[in-house]
């Protein structure tokens, strides 16, 4: 669009809910080491999903091996997950940083500001960066919270990887 | 699901190989000092992720482990 190439690969990431419960889990359950998450809708229903089919795609669905890949951890967590079908599933895009932390900040064009690179992350985080990036538009600056948080950090070696998996996009 | 064709071991479900990434990215060379940063940055940070065929490096980690050559291009599919 703008003629920008970013240090991000779109990968696809599932997501599944199951049948309709009454009321049994009222956290968000997440394992983090299997990237695992899980909790129960209004509706009723579980919602959860897991990792990345692992490979660029747009396709709003993916394969089953990660279907399996993501019960499994399900089901290690929350045996009673065993019985329960699960009536709908589907795919979407993740921006996958080089780091695996999110872009905030300037761009190398002037008024185009980015908040990209949160990966399967970030719907938490929203607020938070919501506010930061406000800060960051109105100013034509970054706030001190995502002041590390720029687009050349890739170019100065001064990356945010906190899991320590280098420039592999898809096993942050 | 997917079915990649290794040119070793034929036609493979692709949960036996592990995504490398893109396959259209030019190593820059080595040998002379780096006197520029920019060509390095891009071939390890940079990715166009066109919405369309896209040819990509797989590695036959759970079969004869062949590992992708950058001048041959093994294991690219479109």
């Amino acid at each position: 669009m703008a003629g920008l190439a970013l240090p991000i690969e779109s990968h696809v990431l599932q997501a599944f809910v199951s049948e309709g419960l009454k009321p049994m889990l009222d956290h968000v359950l997440t394992y983090g080491a299997g990237h695992f998450y899980i909790s129960q809708s209004d509706k009723g229903g579980l919602v959860f999903g897991g990792d990345l089919d692992m490979y660029n795609s747009y396709a709003q669905r993916g394969n089953l091996p990660s279907v399996e890949h993501v019960l499994t951890a399900g089901l290690a967590m929350l045996p009673q997950l065993s019985r329960l079908r699960v009536v709908r599933s589907w795919g979407g895009v993740v921006d996958m940083s080089m780091d695996g932390s999110p872009i905030i900040g300037k761009s190398p064009l002037a008024n185009l500001y980015l908040n990209c690179g949160w990966c399967y992350g970030g719907f938490k985080a929203t607020p938070g960066s919501g506010w930061v990036f406000a800060h960051t538009i109105a100013n034509d600056a970054p706030h001190a919270l995502n002041q590390a948080y720029t687009l050349t950090r890739f170019e100065t070696g001064h990356l945010l990887d906190e899991g320590g998996n280098g420039p592999f996009p898809g096993h942050h | 699901m997917i079915r990649i064709t290794c040119p070793y071991c034929g036609s493979r479900d692709h949960a036996e190989f592990t995504y490398v990434g893109d396959a259209t990215k030019e190593r820059p060379p080595l040998g002379a000092a780096v006197t520029d940063r920019r060509p390095w940055h891009d071939y390890v940070y940079l990715r166009e992720n066109p919405r369309g065929p896209h040819l990509e490096y797989w590695q036959h980690t759970h079969g004869c482990r062949t590992a992708a050559a950058p001048s041959s291009r093994c294991c690219a599919i479109p």
